[in-house]
């Protein structure tokens, strides 16, 4: 892993809470990672397009993405993110409360790279978040992530 | 005009009319022929008349003829023919005598008085016949008689010459016989002055002798013989007298009646031709101009007839198009067919009624599939409410779970971290993070408490009353005096607010929703105002909550009111409040809407129906 390629969790998450044990859990089980939380759709959208012309190809390692949220919804921002060239090769995991098969059905066409349910059972949630970093940190997700992000 | 009448009479008047005609034409065509025969038959009569002048003419021509035969030849047969024509003249009148005219009168009095002077003439006649065959032979052969005594006497005794001049005296005698026959079968007057210049000899001669011979013999015979010379000429004169009598009759008298009867008839005929002319011109110009009125009459009344045919027809087809059209028009459905107003109760009337009839199936039909529709959109309408009842339900079920959902994954992950940071020896850490779970849980309690209340509206409670806004604000006012100063907020309540007929806790529910939202949402570091008003329209009352706040997006104005939507995830709440004064707002028949733009503030309108207390 290379000095330049800092990896960046985009959080996208309007429940001030649920980003709090988010985050809680990213930096305890890899604390290279850094992660920016954004509150709502449109705020995580200009800050995508924003921070890549701004730092020159800094794209995000991966995106956490919660469904429900103010001004763009989750389905929204994903749309948004798979419709792009170049943006749509950054992974994109939904994590939400919602289980319903209507929100699955619609993430997965849309292009989501896997769907995950915020865990309600005591003690899940961090190895959910351990398994979804060790999944994206496997090879051949990072030579995708590296190519992405050559200047 | 025949509007009333069925449709038989229609038919029954045309022919009645028809008829009517005709006969009133033959009665007038009747009434002329009967005065042309009427004429006809006076002319003919007149003809009659003419024919009788001419037989007179004829007739008197024949008298006057066998008159003059009798005259001169004494014919009794010419008599018996006068008389016999005489007769069949009287007869002739007496036919004619129905008309008799002044010139018949006349006629017959002159044939009468021709009559009577033929009468006389035969009487002359008969008295001159026997003047002259009897005693004018009688006195001639006495005085021959005497004088031939004489001259036997004298020839014994005396010389030869005067027995030659006493034989003269005789031989004169015979002459005079002899003219005097003469006279009267030839009736020339010359043979009157010759037997009148031989009896003046015969008499001389006498005379003569009775001066000379004074003798017996002389005395004996030629005083008796010169009487009976005298006696002679006596006859013989009476009998010229009677001839020329009897002539001057025949000649004159009868001539003149003769002429008068043929003048009269001449005249008569002439009166009459003249009276047949005038008949003719009469009848000529009467038919003339009976031909022209009738020719104008049987013009009009054909005219007539045609007119009234025209009319009882119009009369008929008139309404049987107007029916087609309307039956046309019906066939296709229509209830708009114009019917024709027919009253009378004939086969038309049948008609008319029963087209009448279809037309209010027609209406019924119409008004069926009218309903029928209507029952379509109430169901297509039914069935789209039941639809977006079913996605509200799913939308809520949805939302439900993700929101309650929400603390629970928000307390288990604090928990595993206080866990985790226990562990690790990190207490304090891990005590401040038990706080977060505290208030998740809380979070929990306010969000299913907000729950019961929406599932609240419009099952629990319902009974409406009518409400006066000014009384009900004014308190609401006040019992939440302290939460509005508090939140630095300032509220002004309008007067003149309607009377609403609402449910009072649902609505203080919503109006607890409404100030909340706004003391949320609407602050403005300028001084906060909320402030409440009402407008009324037509069928409902418009009651305003306005406030000076940083106002809401145009596309956030629909969502707001959904099911757990914050515009602000940072600000407590539930998401809940629009949702139930939007709930409220349903289950009043009314409606709530918001308008704003950033910066201005919001205004969120709540609209009651003035019908409501109708609808119940």
């Amino acid at each position: 892993m290379s000095e330049q390629t800092k990896r960046t969790i985009l959080l996208i998450e309007d429940d001030k809470d649920h980003a709090e044990i988010t985050q809680f859990h990213i930096t305890d089980h890899a604390p290279d990672i850094n992660v920016v939380w954004l509150s709502d759709g449109e705020a995580a959208i200009n800050h995508i397009v924003k921070e890549h012309a701004l730092s020159n190809g800094a794209y995000p390692w991966l995106v956490l993405l919660d469904i429900k949220l103010p001004k763009y919804s989750g389905h929204e921002v994903l749309a948004r993110l798979k419709s792009d060239e170049t943006l749509k090769k950054i992974p994109v995991v939904m994590f939400t409360t919602s289980n319903v098969a209507t929100d699955v059905d619609k993430a997965m066409i849309r292009g989501a790279n896997s769907y995950i349910q915020k865990p309600m059972e005591l003690g899940n949630f961090g190895s959910v978040i351990a398994k979804i970093i060790d999944y994206w940190s496997l090879d051949q997700h990072r030579l995708i992530f590296e190519k992405l992000n050559k200047p | 005009m025949f509007g009333s009448l069925k449709l038989k009479h229609k038919i029954f008047a045309g022919f009645i009319s028809v008829g009517l005609v005709a006969t009133a034409i033959a009665v007038f065509s009747y009434g002329t022929f009967n005065l042309v025969s009427t004429n006809f038959r006076i002319f003919v009569n007149s003809s009659n008349s003419a024919q009788l002048g001419l037989l007179l003419a004829r007739d008197v021509s024949e008298i006057q003829r066998q008159a003059l035969i009798y005259t001169y030849e004494a014919h009794g047969s010419a008599a018996e023919q006068v008389h016999e024509l005489y007769r069949g003249m009287s007869d002739t009148l007496q036919k004619s005598s129905e008309h008799e005219s002044e010139y018949i009168k006349k006629i017959r009095a002159h044939l009468k008085a021709y009559m009577s002077t033929f009468e006389q003439l035969q009487k002359q006649k008969q008295l001159q016949h026997r003047l002259v065959y009897n005693d004018i032979r009688t006195s001639a052969s006495d005085a021959e008689k005497h004088l031939r005594s004489y001259i036997k006497l004298i020839s014994n005794h005396e010389d030869h010459t005067s027995l030659l001049q006493d034989e003269r005296i005789l031989n004169t005698l015979l002459l005079v016989e002899k003219n005097a026959m003469r006279y009267f079968d030839s009736l020339d007057p010359q043979y009157i002055g010759e037997a009148k210049e031989n009896l003046a000899e015969v008499r001389k001669r006498l005379q003569k002798i009775e001066a000379n011979d004074t003798s017996k013999a002389a005395m004996d015979h030629i005083r008796p013989a010169m009487k009976e010379v005298v006696e002679y000429e006596r006859v013989f004169l009476e009998a010229v007298a009677r001839t020329r009598g009897y002539l001057f009759l025949v000649n004159v008298v009868m001539a003149a009646e003769a002429y008068e009867v043929l003048y009269n008839a001449k005249l008569m005929s002439a009166q009459i031709s003249q009276e047949m002319g005038e008949i003719e011109q009469g009848t000529f110009s009467m038919l003339q101009q009976v031909i022209g009125t009738l020719v104008v009459a049987i013009g009009i009344s054909l005219l007539l007839v045609v007119i009234l045919s025209l009319l009882i027809g119009r009369s008929i087809t008139n309404p049987i198009v107007s029916l087609t059209t309307a039956f046309r028009a019906l066939s296709k459905g229509s209830h708009h067919a114009e019917i024709p107003v027919y009253e009378a109760d004939d086969e038309i009337g049948h008609l008319t009624r029963a087209a009448s009839v279809f037309k209010e199936k027609n209406r019924q039909t119409e008004q069926l599939l009218d309903h029928k529709k209507q029952l379509a959109k109430e169901l297509e309408g039914n069935k789209k409410e039941l639809e977006r009842s079913n996605d509200e339900l799913e939308q809520f079920v949805y939302t439900v779970s993700h929101d309650l959902k929400s603390p629970l994954v928000t307390s288990m992950g604090f928990i595993g971290i206080i866990q985790k940071l226990a562990a690790q020896g990190k207490l304090e850490e891990a005590v401040e993070k038990l706080d977060r779970v505290v208030k998740s849980n809380e979070r929990m309690g306010q969000l299913i408490n907000d729950l019961l209340d929406l599932s609240r509206v419009g099952r629990v409670d319902m009974d409406k009353i009518d409400i006066d806004l000014n009384e009900l604000l004014a308190s609401f006012h006040e019992v939440h005096s302290q939460q509005i100063e508090k939140a630095e907020f300032t509220m002004q309540i309008e007067p003149g607010l309607p009377v609403i007929y609402a449910n009072e806790s649902r609505i203080l529910q919503l109006f607890e929703n409404m100030l909340s939202n706004a003391l949320k949402y609407a602050y403005n570091p300028a001084g906060s105002v909320l402030s409440i008003g009402s407008k009324e329209h037509d069928d409902a009352y418009l009651v305003w909550f306005r406030d000076n706040g940083p106002g809401i997006p145009e596309e956030y104005h629909e969502k707001i009111f959904g099911l757990f939507y914050r515009l602000d995830p940072e600000t407590e709440g539930t998401g809940i409040g629009l949702a139930v004064a939007a709930k409220v707002m349903k289950f009043h028949n009314g409606k709530i809407w918001v308008e704003s733009s950033p910066g201005e503030g919001a205004t969120f309108w709540l609209s009651f129906s003035k019908n409501e207390e109708d609808s119940e």
